[in-house]
């Protein structure tokens, strides 16, 4: 629901106001304990993999790597405001 | 089919009779292709459903192919050819029914038809499933495909969206997509090689047990390494950044949210750092850009 409703109906502001991307948990989780991977890469994962509300969930991360925000996809599904997620986090 | 088109010479009626079957047969030989089917058991999944003998789920979810082998005539793939004006990189949609029919051969079960894509509509009989109505707005359903090269050879790439619905429905197998070569001879209407299968990456298929088994709203999401059909022949190799691009070309066909630049975790930490722009990142137990979650 994710991808066909938010994701989709918000591509242009989360391509104007993010840099974006998507991990699978278990990939993050590999990411953060990978000893040859990029400090900050290996710490954003970790924030991640700890933050994750599954089976999906949605980060924004300052560009400092500091965990800013966190929305539960299955909220989506509650009424949450996507968009409401995206503007408040971006700002 | 070529079947039609061989000259006959003029001979005795047998004679006449025997050279024309043979030639037909001979042609016809030469637009048929086989097509050897595999499909492995899950080999991992969240919650081992796979691994459930008891129920009686686990061997529901190991079918083994269908029809291992298969023989196909030119016109199985026809529908799916490029339109004649279809240059390097062009999208088209085929019909879907030809995918389908082919993937039978895995299991007569297959279907264009999205489980998640379609709304539920209860039936009057309680002791039966729910039927599937029409699809949603925007369902990613049926089949893209893409040109890969053209002349005497063309060589497509294919997307496709089936699922199986085993046990009459009551378990709904969701491959996250099937992609497919399609390299063929368009002028003697020959298939130099074809594969369609599930991509080989963990985890690509979503498990949903509508009733049953005693698990009724159970969903379950795993890998299986080999789910698809191929002939003997394989497609020539292409340039991994080619290949990359093309498959791009159809996810964005399916998805309108492909359209949003998405980076690797690693690439985009590097690009935010450089842009000053905030990291939004979506965190999943399946891949985002197919159907398995």
């Amino acid at each position: 629901m994710l991808r066909a409703g938010p994701l989709s109906e918000h591509s242009r502001l989360l391509d104007e106001t993010f840099v974006n991307a998507w991990i699978l948990i278990q990939d993050a989780k590999a990411l953060a304990a990978d000893e040859d991977g990029a400090p900050k890469a290996r710490s954003i994962a970790a924030s991640l993999a700890d933050a994750y509300l599954g089976p999906i969930s949605s980060h924004v991360v300052d560009p400092d790597g500091a965990l800013r925000s966190t929305y539960r996809g299955n909220s989506f599904l509650e009424g949450a405001s996507y968009e409401a997620f995206l503007r408040k986090a971006g700002e | 089919m070529g079947v039609g088109r061989a000259p006959v010479p003029k001979m005795g009626s047998t004679t006449l009779f025997l050279a024309a079957a043979a030639l037909a047969a001979s042609a016809s030989d030469e637009t048929r292709f086989s097509l050897a089917a595999e499909w492995s058991p899950i080999a991992r999944s969240a919650y081992g459903f796979h691994l459930d003998v008891q129920s009686g789920l686990g061997d529901v979810l190991d079918p083994g192919p269908s029809v291992p082998l298969r023989s196909y005539d030119w016109d199985a793939v026809a529908p799916l050819l490029p339109p004649d004006r279809a240059v390097v990189g062009d999208v088209w949609e085929p019909d879907v029914a030809p995918i389908v029919e082919i993937l039978r051969q895995l299991d007569p079960s297959a279907s264009a038809v999205l489980h998640h894509h379609h709304a539920p509509v209860p039936s009057s009989d309680p002791t039966k499933l729910p039927e599937l109505g029409p699809p949603l707005p925007s369902a990613p359903l049926g089949v893209r495909a893409t040109l890969l090269a053209g002349g005497p050879i063309v060589d497509v790439l294919l997307r496709a969206h089936v699922e199986f619905h085993l046990e009459d429905r009551a378990v709904y197998y969701t491959p996250g997509q099937f992609e497919g070569r399609l390299v063929f001879d368009r002028e003697a209407q020959r298939v130099v090689a074809f594969h369609l299968a599930v991509p080989d990456r963990d985890s690509n298929v979503d498990i949903n047990v509508e009733e049953g088994f005693g698990r009724a709203g159970m969903v379950d999401i795993g890998y299986v390494p080999r789910l698809g059909v191929r002939t003997k022949a394989i497609p020539p190799e292409r340039d991994p950044a080619t290949l990359d691009e093309a498959r791009l070309r159809l996810r964005r066909a399916f998805y309108a949210f492909a359209r949003i630049d998405w980076l690797p975790l690693d690439d985009a930490v590097l690009e935010s750092e450089r842009t000053g722009k905030p990291l939004h990142v979506v965190v999943l137990f399946g891949t985002l850009d197919d159907e398995s979650c």
